[in-house]
């Protein structure tokens, strides 16, 4: 039997508000297998964002153990944390986050700064991640000059232009119009499929959940039921054409 | 190092960066212009020779000396040479055009200054002339004075009679090879202002301003300048014997304590620099927070953070700083002219030039550390919920 891409054990997570102790995750355990596609879902502060934080290596747990296949991210110093982060993990934020002075391919080509490659190489993924996404053509834009979609499209590429293991994504269609919504769950599910990629998405839309095959419901800071269904396709073109 | 980042951040609010460049511009142009003032101001002292005393009047620079001195302290042992100096105090044309004028014993002058290097005409003709005059590089290219010229000067401290100027012919031009004497000044005969004050063409002061006495080798400076004052001491007028160096810097100091003057209005200036420069960064560093907490989710250490936040401000600031040191380097052929009297000597040395490079990077460094340490020391997820 494989072991699990992600394996999180007696995590618990507090922070110190106003005086007072805030228990976000508390004693949590999940695994999580290689090449699947979950939806974290849950009202507000649940802590569906925090758990993906720690997975990121974003933020630290203040006990328990989380693994991300042969690495433990609690014994990771910040240097390690980011060096893993930069190879192992592609983030895909809600409000896109994207550098606004740099245009889009230079935004992708932002994390192979840390890899040991020429520029033209750089240049040539960088491209290449956008072709993929859909986005031969805005190369050159600044993220001003894209739709919320096409910025997203962008982060997306930038996510997957290492070649990470991992997406996380925090709902990363929060801030979009239903049709580019479509199309950037369309790209997840195609980078899924296709690549392989494990996607973990954080998301209030259940909507946006359907096309995962594995949904989590989080509540107070614990699991609650795991639903493993048969995804919904996307359609892009069927929003657009309503 | 995401340079092109650095550079699009840099440009992003080009009015900011441009007038915060400007600022440090301006900032490291007036520290090389003040520290060249002061250097000019230091440099007779430091150039100052070893072997020569200045003899004048205890009472003050302008209480003239009997001429009768002049024997007595050659009688001196290890004294030399003795030369006679007296201001003229002329000008040429008009009272704007002013440059100094010294009446000196000629041959002793040439002996006891071996620097003054004539360039131009010959110093035979020097001596030979009683109207003949020696005239600093710097005043006969500022009036165009050419060798053989005769030059008419109006005496305010010794006016001629008949109300005429005095005429003084052009027999040479000199260059100084050491900064102790600058290239702006006019030497001539003391015995032509001699004859003219005993046939009554000219009024003014008799006597002698200051006495420079040359020493023998090896003769001990403290015991020669101790001997000349002693044999003073009964009077008619007690005199002070100082090194030349000593001189110099009295002169200096006649006029205040202007290093001490010029060196705060520096500070003052670096300070505002300093403090601008800072606020602009912490501007920048605020406005990037998000960016910061974007380039440490994608892997970015907090090492190269602090990097980029820093080298942002160093390019800023150097770029200032190069512009100012360029400016002071342009501008010193044009303030060489314009402080040839009030400043002679006045140059942007290497060691000025080298404090300039130090300043800069020091602005750099100091306006560029708090955001840096800041950025460096950000959590991810708090930069992250940063507003743009």
């Amino acid at each position: 039997m494989s072991q699990p891409l992600i394996q999180l054990r007696n995590v618990t997570k507090t922070y110190s508000r106003g005086g007072e102790t805030l228990t976000v995750l508390d004693d949590l355990a999940l695994d999580m297998d290689a090449g699947g596609y979950f939806a974290l879902m849950g009202p507000s502060g649940s802590g569906k964002t925090t758990l993906l934080n720690l997975i990121g290596g974003l933020d630290r747990a203040d006990t328990g153990s989380i693994r991300i296949g042969e690495d433990d991210l609690a014994q990771m110093g910040t240097g390690e944390l980011a060096e893993w982060r930069s190879r192992s993990v592609g983030f895909v934020f809600q409000g896109f986050n994207l550098i606004p002075v740099l245009t889009a391919r230079e935004n992708v080509e932002l994390p192979l700064l840390l890899a040991p490659l020429k520029g033209s190489e750089r240049k040539k993924r960088a491209e290449y991640a956008l072709q993929l996404v859909g986005l031969a053509d805005r190369m050159n834009h600044r993220p001003s000059q894209l739709s919320g979609g096409q910025e997203q499209r962008v982060a997306i590429a930038r996510a997957i232009v290492t070649d990470p293991t991992l997406i996380l994504a925090d709902e990363p269609t929060g801030d979009l119009d239903r049709a580019s919504a479509e199309q950037v769950l369309e790209l997840l599910g195609k980078l899924n499929g296709e690549l392989k990629k494990t996607i973990l998405m954080v998301t209030h839309d259940p909507h946006a959940a359907e096309c995962a095959k594995t949904i989590v419901h989080m509540d107070k800071g614990g699991l609650g039921r795991i639903e493993t269904r048969e995804p919904r396709k996307p359609s892009a073109a069927g929003v657009a054409g309503r | 190092m995401p340079w092109r980042l650095v550079f699009k951040n840099i440009t992003k609010h080009w009015l900011r960066s441009t007038l915060t460049v400007g600022s440090i511009v301006l900032a490291i142009f007036l520290l090389c212009l003040l520290r060249s003032l002061v250097v000019a101001l230091d440099a007779g002292v430091r150039a100052s020779a070893v072997d020569r005393l200045v003899v004048q009047s205890s009472v003050s620079l302008f209480v003239y000396l009997p001429e009768s001195y002049e024997a007595k302290i050659a009688e001196v042992d290890g004294v030399r040479t003795v030369c006679r100096w007296n201001w003229f105090g002329g000008y040429y044309q008009e009272p704007s055009n002013f440059f100094a004028q010294f009446a000196t014993d000629v041959d002793d002058f040439l002996t006891a200054y071996p620097e003054v290097e004539v360039i131009e005409g010959s110093v035979e003709d020097f001596r030979r002339e009683r109207q003949a005059c020696l005239v600093g590089a710097d005043t006969a290219s500022r009036f165009g004075f050419k060798v053989g010229d005769n030059v008419p000067l109006i005496g305010a401290l010794f006016p001629r009679t008949d109300g005429q100027p005095w005429n003084f012919k052009v027999a040479g031009i000199y260059r100084s090879k050491k900064t102790n004497v600058d290239n702006s000044t006019l030497f001539f005969h003391t015995e032509y202002l001699e004859k003219a004050l005993e046939s009554g063409e000219s009024g003014g002061p008799s006597g002698v301003g200051i006495f420079v006495v040359q020493l023998e080798p090896g003769a001990d400076r403290v015991a020669v300048a101790g001997a000349i004052d002693e044999q003073f001491a009964g009077g008619p007028q007690r005199t002070q014997t100082n090194t030349e160096a000593e001189f110099q810097a009295q002169f200096v100091s006649m006029v205040g304590n202007v290093p001490l003057f010029v060196s705060s209005i520096g500070m003052g200036v670096m300070i505002a620099i300093l403090l601008a420069a800072l606020n602009t960064m912490l501007m920048a560093a605020r406005e990037q927070t998000r960016d910061v907490g974007v380039l440490k989710a994608l892997g970015f250490s907090d090492g190269s953070v602090f990097g980029l936040m820093i080298t942002q401000s160093l390019i800023l600031c150097g770029l200032g700083g190069a512009m100012g040191i360029l400016l002071a380097k342009a501008t010193e052929p044009v303030l060489i002219y314009l402080l040839s009297t009030t400043f002679p000597g006045y140059a942007v040395t290497g060691e000025t030039l080298q404090l300039a490079v130090f300043v800069t990077l020091g602005i750099g460094v100091f306006a560029g550390i708090t955001p840096a340490w800041r950025a460096k020391n950000l959590q991810v997820i708090t930069a992250l919920r940063a507003t743009a």
